[in-house]
Order: C-alpha cells, then structure tokens, then sequence
C-alpha cells in the first residue's frame, strides 16, 4: 500500500508538470473597435433631458447629468452636439418621461423639431441605502491586561447608480444602441453623519459616480481601443 | 525493490525538470520571447519567434505565437496568415482557433475603423 502510493506521487508530480509546461499564456492586445453610433449616418446628435426611473430626483441634478454627457460628447470628432439652449427651447412644450421614451412617434417628433439625426436620452435610476454592518475591533482590557476582540456595528451609506442611455435614430424612432451602467459607492457613517447626509443631500456623490458611466458610454459611441486576450503556446 | 523503482521514478521527474528548465535553443527563444509580449515588447517577441521558426519551421506554437505579435502590431494580414498556418499545422489545439477567429473578427472590424477618426490611443489612455 505504501509502496503504491510512493509510486503515485511522482505520476501525479510528472501530469502537473506536463500540464503546466503546455498551458498557454493569455496576453491582452490592443484593437481597434467601430463605434456604436457611425458619424457618417449620424452626424448631428441632441441630448434629451435625463429622466429618472423611480425615485424623483431633482430636475437640478438631471439636468447637470445631461449636461455631463453633452459636454463629453462635444469632445469627440466627427459628431455636431446640438448645444443646450437649443434643446430646451425646441422642447419648452414637450414632455419627456419614461413612457414617452417608449413611444417611437414622440422620438420622430423630438427629432424632426430639433433637426437631429440620432437622440440620446438617459434613465436615471439612483438610490442610497444605510446599513448596519458588523465588524472585529481589538481593544486592550486593562481588567484582562490583554487585548480582547469584540463586535461594533458601523453604519454603512451605499449609494447606487444605473444609468440607462439610449440612442435612437431621429427619423425611425428606433433604438440604435442601449447601455445600462452602474456605479456604486460604500462609506461608513457615524450617526451624527447620517443625519447630516440626509439634511445635506448627496447629490456631489452621484455627480461623481455618473463620471464613470458617462465616460464609458461616449468611448462605446465612438471608435476607441480595447483590449482583447490572445494565447501564446509554451 | 519497490524503492528503487520510486527513486528511478523521482530520477525521471528530476530529468524532466531539468529538461524544461535548460531547454532547447528553439525553445528558449520562446520563452524569452513570451517574457518580451509579457511586457509588450511585441517587436522583439517577433524577431525570437522568427528565429525560433527558422531553426523548427513546422513548429505550429511559433506560428501561432508570431501571429499574436504581429497582430499586437496591427498587422493584421500576416497575423492571419500565421494564425491559418498554426491551425493548418496542429487542428486540435484550441487556443490556436480562438485566436484565429478572433483575428478574422479584427480584420472585419478594421475596414469600419480605418473610415473613422480614432483617438490618439496614448492620449485616451491617459485620460
């Protein structure tokens, strides 16, 4: 039995190495990728006013939203941003909401009054959430003269970002391309902090955390690298 | 008698180490050259490999390897060249058709880019 496995190991040692030494290594190259959205058939993009999923958010802080995106969009080649006051005033009489994205005649119409060729509309969907959560600490016990571990509860703030944009052709009214981003942030939080939060608002926080997605959503539109893996053989 | 055999067996295992830690000329280069694309240094990679291919020119893992190279350098043509080549030499390894397909989907892709304005990469990387 003893002398089985004494014969077993080195078997077994010879497959690992035979495997290991054919393994093949992944590397990451750089290629280049089409945009979403060709400026050639799209040349004239219009930012529609963000709307919000579920939870109403201030019409402040959509609008800065909006104006993040354009502002990135107006950065990229090849594309003409319709420019803010523009916008708003073409659409001072409409209304634009989440049921109205849904429906292809109001795009058409969005797009012929603002002469676009593709519209960019975004959903925003943002919510903070407090929790408990528990932790280890070590305290040091002058009774015990020794250090002793215990449980505290620390409040965490959770704050979550989805961000849906969508590109419709202005003529058809149809969904071009759709992209739902998140971005999520956790702080711990005192009591006495919780409540600030709550007075103060966190709308600083969710201009950061947009950055992020917004960032990717304009790389994704137009033609950018990414990186892809490829296999050497040993 | 039974320890014997497993001593003969560990000599085995010893051999083999040793086998794979001084290799052959061929495959040093390789190893050299997977450090070199390790650091992206895809020029010098694909002289190693094209050296490795002059001494073991039916070697399908230098082929394939050489075509990663050139398509890090966006060769694409003679990357998918290289790639047929591996596949051609050894059809069951699969790594070699991923790439190859993956290659084609690049060069498919490359018509549509080349019309566009593409960033400076450097600069969006920065960014």
């Amino acid at each position: 039995m003893k002398r089985r496995a004494a014969l077993l190991l080195p078997v077994l040692l010879v497959g690992w190495l035979l495997t290991g030494c054919a393994e093949p290594v992944a590397v990451p190259i750089r290629v280049a990728v089409p945009g979403a959205l060709d400026p050639n058939r799209y040349p004239r993009l219009a930012v529609l006013p963000f709307v919000s999923a579920e939870e109403e958010l201030d019409p402040e802080v959509r609008h800065a939203l909006t104006q993040m995106l354009r502002l990135r969009l107006e950065r990229m080649e090849g594309f003409i941003v319709l420019g803010e006051g523009v916008t708003r005033s073409r659409l001072r009489d409409e209304t634009i909401g989440l049921k109205e994205l849904e429906s292809r005649e109001a795009i058409q119409s969005w797009g012929s009054l603002l002469e676009a060729s593709a519209l960019i509309a975004g959903i925003v969907h943002y919510y903070t959430l407090l929790q408990p959560q528990q932790r280890y600490v070590d305290r040091y016990s002058y009774e015990l003269q020794r250090y002793v571990r215990e449980v505290e509860t620390v409040f965490y703030r959770s704050y979550y970002l989805s961000l849906e944009l969508i590109v419709y052709d202005a003529k058809t009214g149809e969904v071009l391309y759709r992209d739902t981003l998140t971005n999520r942030y956790d702080e711990p939080q005192s009591a006495l902090g919780a409540v600030w939060t709550e007075v103060t608002g966190t709308e600083e926080v969710l201009y950061e955390l947009a950055q992020q997605p917004i960032r990717t959503f304009v790389r994704r539109l137009t033609p950018h690298y990414e990186y892809e893996q490829r296999f050497l053989a040993r | 008698m039974g320890s014997s055999k497993a001593l003969g067996l560990l000599v085995t295992v010893l051999a083999f180490l040793g086998g794979c830690g001084a290799a052959s000329r061929v495959d040093a280069y390789n190893v050299y050259a997977i450090r070199a694309a390790q650091l992206e240094l895809w020029k010098e990679a694909a002289l190693r490999w094209q050296q490795a291919l002059e001494l073991a020119p039916e070697d399908p893992r230098f082929w394939n390897n050489l075509a990663v190279a050139y398509e890090a350098q966006g060769q694409l043509e003679k990357a998918l060249e290289a790639y047929r080549r591996a596949v051609a030499l050894d059809p069951d390894r699969r790594e070699f058709r991923r790439n190859l397909i993956r290659c084609e989907r690049q060069l498919e892709r490359k018509a549509e880019v080349q019309e566009l304005p593409l960033p400076d990469a450097n600069a969006e990387e920065s960014e």
